[in-house]
This record gives C-alpha cells, structure tokens and sequence, in this order.
C-alpha cells in the first residue's frame, strides 16, 4: 500500500495491522534476544545543504585554487578546485558555480556546473569546461588552466536539484547531450550513495565516442551500484562493434530511449531494512531531468509531452543562454554612473535602497536585506526578473531575457545598473 | 532475586539483559502508588518500554485530546509572560549564523567532544573489562552522539507540546509568548540535527524512557501536564545536561550551538514555572495538585533511568558485561555523577516552587537520592548569565 492511498476504512484497517504487527516484531525480537541497532549513519541532507549559503555572502566571490586539471577528451577539461582558505564547499547536486574569469583586462562570468557528488569528499569540487567554437572563456580554461591557478567563483546557485533524502524511492531519468552531463553526474552520484533506495537510469547522446566526457566514471558508477545505475549511450557515428544506441536526441530519437525505458521492468530497489524484512516497494513514478544543447532539449520536451509526461515531473537546465545568440553587443553611452536611490515594490515592500555607484540592482537590494530571488547572478537564468516601473538602467547584454519579456519592461535585476532614481516591481 | 539472577546466567546475553530491562519497567510500575499516575502513564510505558514504538523505523502517531482555548477579549493578563514575550523577541537568532563551516573530527583527542572522565572506562575494569585507547575514543564520540540524539528527540517533543501549550493555555499573553517558543523549539531541532547529520554523522534511536514521558504527555488532554512534563521535566532537565555539556567540551562549534539553546532555555523554563505557579496554586484542587506531585516523582525516576546510555551498553559491552553492571558503573561514573547532580539541582527546585514538592513526598525524593538538591534556586531567580557561568 503506497503512503499516498486515500483514506478509507480498509485502508485504516489495513494500516492498523500493520502497525500491529509491527508491534509483534518489537515484541517478539525482545522476547528471542534479536539483536538491534539502536543508531543510523546520517549524512547531510537537503535542507542542511540547502541553508548553506546565505544570499548575501553569494554576491561576494570567494577564492578558490585549481589543485588538478584532468583532461577527459581533446575538447573537455575537468578543474578541481578548493578554497584558498580551506572552507568546505557544500552544495546541492545538480547546482553550478560563476567562474570570474580575467581576460585581456576584462572580468568575463561564466557559470560551470558541479560535476562531482557531495558524497565526493575531500570538501573540494570539480567542473568539467567544453570548449565552445570560438569561445573565449572555455577556449582558455581548457588552454591556460593549471595546477596552482586561482580563480574567483560565486555560487553554488541554481536550482537544478535534488533534496536528498535516504527514505525516498525515486525513479530518476537523466537526459544528456554533450557538456550537459556534468550536472547530471553529480546528481547521479548523489543520489546513488544518498539514497538506497532510488534508482538512476541515464541516456547520454554524443557524436562519436571520443567526444564523450566521464566514460570511464560513467563505467565504474554502473559496475558500483549495479541494478540501481544504467548509462545508454547513444551515438552520432558509431565505432565498429558497437552495441549502444546510434542516432541523434532528436524527436524520434529520444521518445525511442523513452519508449525502451518504460518497456524495462517495473523498478523496485529491494534492501534490507532494519529489521530484516525485505522491503520491496514500488518506486515513485520517474523524474525527468533534462541538460544538453537547446536542440536536443526541444525534442525531449516534445517527446516527453507526446507521452503525456507531467511537465511538472520534468526539470531542465540550459547551458546556453538565448542571449548569448545576440552576438551584438547592446550599444551603451558609457557615462559613468553615480549613486542611485531604488524603490523596491512588490515582495521589495516599497523600501527604498541606495545602490552605489556601479553596483546592480540585485546587489543593492540584497545589501540591504531584502530577499530578492536571484540564482546564476550572470544575467543568463532569469531567476532575478523585475519589472522597471519608472526611471532608466544600464543592462549589461547579452542575456537571456526574451524579446516578451522585454516588451513588458523586466529587467534583471544582477545585470542592471541604475542610470536614475528608479522604481521596480520585486515578483 | 536470587532465583531469578541464577536463572538469568543461563541465558544468552542479549535475552539477559532484555530480562534486566523488564524487571526495571516492572519494578517502575509496581512502585507506582497513585492509580490515576499508572492509569496516565501505563499506556505509554506499553508503547514505549515493551512495543518500542520509537524505535520501529517508521513515524509515530500520537493523538491529542486537549482542548483549544480561543479568547476574543484579548486580556493583558500576565505582565511577566508579557514580558517574556518581549524577550523572547529580541532574543531570536538564526540557527545558520553559528560556525558551521568549522570542521569537526570526533576522533581528535587534542579537541575532544567530552572529557575522558565524563565515562571514565578504566573503572570497568572492577568487571574485568579492559578498553583500549581507540576503542575510549570511540565511545566518547558515540556518547556524545547518543546525548545528542536524545536532545534532539527530547526538541521535537517540546516543538509539538509548545504548539499544543500556545493552543491550550488560558492567559493570553502566555499565548503569544508560547509562539516565539514554538519558533524556539524549532530552530533547537534545526541546530541539533544538523550538528549531528553534518558533523557527527550519527542518530540514535529514542530511548524508551523518553519516549514514554513524551508519549505519556502528548496523548494527555490536560495542558498543564504537557506543560508540566515537557517545560518543568524535560526541558529543565535538558537545561542541566546542556549546561554541563557546554562546559566540558572543547569542541567550538557545539559550544557555540549550546549557548545559543541555553539562552532560548532558559526562557522557556522561566515561562514555565511562572504560569504553573499561578495555576497549581490557585486553580486546582488538592487531590488534583497530588496527582500531579505524584506524576512529577515518577517522570523523574524515569528521566533519571533515562541517562543511564543502554543503547550504548547494547553497541559496546552486550555480551560482555551484564545489563545491571553497566547501570551500576553508569551510576558511579564521575562525569554521569556530576551530570545528575546538575540536571536535579535544577529540577527539584522548579518542583519546589511551582507547589510540587510538598512534605508529602519528600520521603520518597529522600529515598531516590534526590532530596539534597531542594535548597537551590528555581529557574525564574536564574538568568541565562548564570547558567552559562
Ligand atoms: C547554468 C549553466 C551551467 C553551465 N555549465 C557548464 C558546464 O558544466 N560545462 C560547460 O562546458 N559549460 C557550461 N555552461 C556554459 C558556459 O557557461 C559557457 O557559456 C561556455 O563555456 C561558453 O563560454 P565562452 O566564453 O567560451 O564562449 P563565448 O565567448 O561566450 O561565446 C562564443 C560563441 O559561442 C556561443 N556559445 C556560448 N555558449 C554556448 C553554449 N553553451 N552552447 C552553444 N553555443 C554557445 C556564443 O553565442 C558565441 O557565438 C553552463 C552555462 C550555464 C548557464
Ligand atoms: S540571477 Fe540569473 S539572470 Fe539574474
Ligand atoms: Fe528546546
Ligand atoms: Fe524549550
């Protein structure tokens, strides 16, 4: 019986019972000498992760040591990095970090996402960087970056996530294409050695097997959690011999993996509970988390809504701004900017802040402890959305604000510099 | 008894000391003289002795029978709660602002959670049992763990019987006090879960006598026994073990994290000896104040019982020492001496000055070694300065 039935008198029956005979177990282990634990391991969970990083101390970057670079493909490195002062990182899987990055004199942000597990220990993390065509940052990490380096970072933000939690039986289907693994790895991670009692299932597509980042992670999760762990690959050119899937993530291609996955066995994790029954229970219906390029993203959505999956049963993450598509650069007059009174309306409560000169809105208003939402603070996940009610500012392009949007006068707040007195509308 | 000790040594050890726990329970029970004390407490002692309700792995439901007290007059009826209420405001903190980014090995003996007397191992070597060092260490770290654990329980019992107090009390200025409790009683749980999840990566289970105390005043409708049980019994005693332990150990994180408690505490058992004060002297009847006299004496044999750590015995020393013999070095320990003697010198006081501790009981205070704390002071003559000195 599920712990969400409706109640009904069977059901009250029914759970009488066993709590009955529950009851009798206790009883009857007393009475035989049964040995007991009387203590779990725990771990951190989701809601100590959770509060980990207090809003305002986000805003500020801290400093942090590259201590190895692994080149996992021709295209793809993987940083590792603490911080300089020795403080742990705590973090949800699946969130990422703002690289600040210094460039021929300019400070470049851009966000990365935590590839390793929280379980991964040693209180550091890793990013996995994919040079992109021409990109400047990535070009350059995968360059430049060594041992030693330091590196200003903001973050974790980002709530492409998971609230660990051992009791759940979660069902969890990641979607992946290229560079957008990384989060889901780290979920993967987590998950398996979080919760004994979920299982993770992973279709990654790439164009050949060369480009593809974490084989042999990927490999060696499998091996470990067996029955709980599966990997499909799915591959553009395939090698001679290859057993995996072939083909692009497009609409075809991904409902085919979805159809094949929900052909495979109903899943149950079965464990031994304390007590020594077997507990076998029906997983919860699946999760989809979904990271890869826009193109691959699209045909799942489109695939997974073909099949009548809740899109609330859905999460995604894009890498890739709409923004970062307007190549131009927004034309600013360059004036330099003075101190500007702001009023914050809505969840803001009509307080007025002063943002310094060069600060943005989302600085100001959390300097002064109004809890604004934000999550990447690089103008590309349009969490710190606001409406400019009435004055003028300075919004730093590209982002990822859509041409509606715009229309309908938001703003974001972590990339826009007040040019007068403004007012803005908090959601 | 000698009878049954000869048949005993026949059984193996883990049914020897289940044996040594019932005859415990029993004699609990037997000891009982007020039949409405073993009618109020009898159930839960079934629930949480016998049928192990805390312990089954699963939530457990507690039905409350208390009655919610409206009041549409909004009396200023209590200037000390009212008081206190303006307090307990300025005093709120915010569980995430203690040190957590320090790093804590429970192992580290330059840092050591509890002093190596508070257990003091070498003394079982009276029974033929000799400890290593590692292996000291290692209980150090799961007493604390343990000690933890039970606060922990004991923060989630006050969390609900605030809530139900707040609902239940008639003063109304108490009422807008027990809200800033209940925001109190939540961030103790916050602190303590995450300290032993994050840093200690331990839970123990809930120790049967709590769970009996906590059971016993959930399901009872009368608000002033919840308040009783968890804000005069629980909660003062938990003060007593949080002040010891927030002197003895030298981890700073967790010494950081009692103060904080200590101080919201302090409060709560202030708040509660002033409002039952007030009702066990001018609002219930003799035979009613008995009963109540009576359940105090019994809840304390039980919190008493409660520190003597047999879920450590069953980790550690099951197999190698009897049940009986541990309870018996628990007892002798100079740190669980010491541990005693703070959690009822503020116990018995509070019971004194709320009008429970009447030279009708004595005799049996006398009796169970407690009544050489009657002369201090109660908690609403004590500031959290004090008690953090
Ligand atoms: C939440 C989030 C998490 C991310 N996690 C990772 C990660 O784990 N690993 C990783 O390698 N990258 C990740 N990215 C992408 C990363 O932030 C950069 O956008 C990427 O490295 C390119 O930066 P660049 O400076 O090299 O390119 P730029 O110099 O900014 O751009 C060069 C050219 O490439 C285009 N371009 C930029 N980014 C992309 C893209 N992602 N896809 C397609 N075209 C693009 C631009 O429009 C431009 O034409 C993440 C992005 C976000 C928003
Ligand atoms: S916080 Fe992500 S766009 Fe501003
Ligand atoms: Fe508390
Ligand atoms: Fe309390």
């Amino acid at each position: 019986m599920s712990l969400r039935a409706t109640f009904s008198p069977l059901s009250l029956l029914g759970s009488r019972l066993e709590a009955f005979k529950r009851d009798l177990w206790m009883v009857a282990g007393d009475v035989t000498g049964r040995p007991r634990a009387s203590f779990e391991r725990r771990e951190p969970l989701g809601r100590h992760l959770q509060v980990a990083a207090p809003p305002r101390e986000v805003l500020s970057p801290r400093t942090v040591r590259v201590v190895r670079v692994v080149r996992e493909t021709d295209d793809a490195v993987t940083l590792h990095l603490v911080d300089a002062e020795g403080a742990a990182f705590t973090f949800l899987p699946g969130q990422f970090l703002t690289l600040l990055v210094e460039l021929d004199g300019e400070t470049l942000r851009r966000a990365y996402s935590i590839c390793s597990g929280v379980e991964d220990g040693g209180g550091g993390v890793a990013v996995t960087v994919k040079r992109v065509p021409g990109g400047r940052v990535s070009t350059h990490l995968l360059t430049q970056a060594r041992d030693g380096d330091t590196l200003r970072v903001l973050g974790p933000s980002g709530s492409f996530t998971v609230a660990l939690e051992p009791a759940r039986r979660r069902d969890l289907v990641l979607l992946g294409g290229g560079s957008g693994i990384t989060p889901l790895l780290s979920i993967a991670k987590s998950v398996l050695a979080r919760e004994p009692f979920s299982r993770v299932r992973l279709v990654f597509g790439n164009r050949s097997w060369d480009e593809v980042i974490f084989r042999d992670a990927l490999a060696e999760l499998v091996a470990a959690y067996p029955g709980r762990f599966a990997v499909r690959h799915v591959l553009e050119v395939a090698p001679k011999g290859w057993t995996g899937g072939v083909g692009r993530l497009d609409v075809e291609g991904c409902g085919a993996e979805l159809d094949a996955l929900a052909d495979e066995a109903p899943g149950c994790v079965g464990a031994q509970a304390n007590d020594g029954e077997k507990a076998v229970e029906a997983l919860e219906p699946p999760e989809v988390f979904l990271c890869g390029p826009e193109g691959m993203m699209a045909a799942a959505r489109e695939a997974l809504t073909a099949r009548r999956v809740p899109l609330s049963r859905v999460r995604e993450e894009r890498f890739s701004s709409p923004g970062q598509q307007v190549a131009a650069r927004g034309a600013s007059d360059e004036q330099p900017l003075k101190p500007q009174p702001i009023t914050l309306q809505g969840r803001g409560q009509g307080r007025v802040v002063v943002a310094t000169a060069g600060q943005t809105v989302l600085e100001a208003g959390l300097r002064a402890g109004v809890g604004m939402p934000f999550s990447c603070a690089l103008g590309g996940c349009g969490a710190c959305k606001v409406r400019l009610v009435e004055g003028e500012v300075e919004m730093e392009e590209p982002n990822c604000l859509g041409a509606e949007e715009r229309a309908q006068g938001f703003v974001l707040a972590c990339a826009s510099r007040a040019k007068s007195a403004i007012t803005v509308e908090v959601p | 008894m000698l009878a049954t000790s000869r048949l005993t040594n026949l059984l193996p050890a883990r049914m020897r000391s289940q044996l040594d726990a019932y005859l415990e329970a029993l004699d609990l029970l037997r000891n009982i003289r007020d039949p409405r004390v073993l009618a109020a407490l009898g159930p839960s002692g079934v629930r949480g002795i016998f049928l192990h309700r805390g312990k089954q792995g699963v939530p457990t439901q507690m039905q409350a029978a208390h009655a919610a007290h409206f009041d549409w007059r909004y009396p200023s009826d209590q200037p000390e709660m009212a008081e206190l209420y303006s307090r307990a405001k300025e005093g709120q903190w915010n569980g995430d602002s203690l040190p957590w980014a320090i790093d804590v090995d429970p192992l580290n003996p330059e840092v050591p959670l509890l002093p190596d007397r508070f257990l003091d191992l070498h003394m079982l070597e009276d029974y033929g049992i000799k400890v290593s060092e590692k292996e000291k260490r290692e209980i150090s770290y799961a007493m604390t763990a343990w000690m933890l654990s039970q606060f922990l329980h004991g923060e989630q019992g006050a969390l609900f019987a605030a809530a139900q107090v707040t609902e239940a009390v008639q003063f109304f200025d108490g009422k807008l006090y027990g809200a800033t409790q209940v925001m109190d009683e939540g961030r103790h749980v916050e602190v303590f879960n995450r300290y032993l999840d994050t840093k200690l990566n331990k839970l123990y289970q809930i120790n049967d006598n709590l769970f009996v105390i906590i059971d016993s005043l959930m399901t009872d409708g009368r608000w002033d026994m919840k308040f009783l049980g968890m804000q005069i019994m629980v909660e003062g005693l938990a003060l007593g073990a949080f002040g010891t332990l927030y002197r003895q150990t030298r981890e700073p994180l967790l010494k950081e994290l009692l103060k904080m408690v200590i101080q919201d505490e302090a409060r709560h058992v202030h708040y509660g000896v002033c409002a039952l004060r007030e009702h066990f002297t001018k609002h219930i009847s003799e035979r009613e104040r008995q009963e109540r006299e009576d359940w105090a004496f019994e809840v304390a044999l039980l919190m008493r019982n409660r520190f003597a750590a047999y879920e450590l015995f069953e980790e550690y020393f099951e197999g190698r020492l009897s049940r009986a013999n541990w309870r018996a070095f628990v007892n002798r320990t100079p740190g669980m001496v010491h541990f005693r003697t703070v959690m009822f010198s503020r116990l018995v006081p509070n019971l004194r000055e709320i009008g429970l501790l009447s030279p009708r009981v004595m005799p049996r205070y006398e009796e169970a070694g407690l009544m050489q704390y009657f002369g201090g002071a109660a908690a609403d003559k004590l500031t959290a300065e004090q008690l953090l000195s």
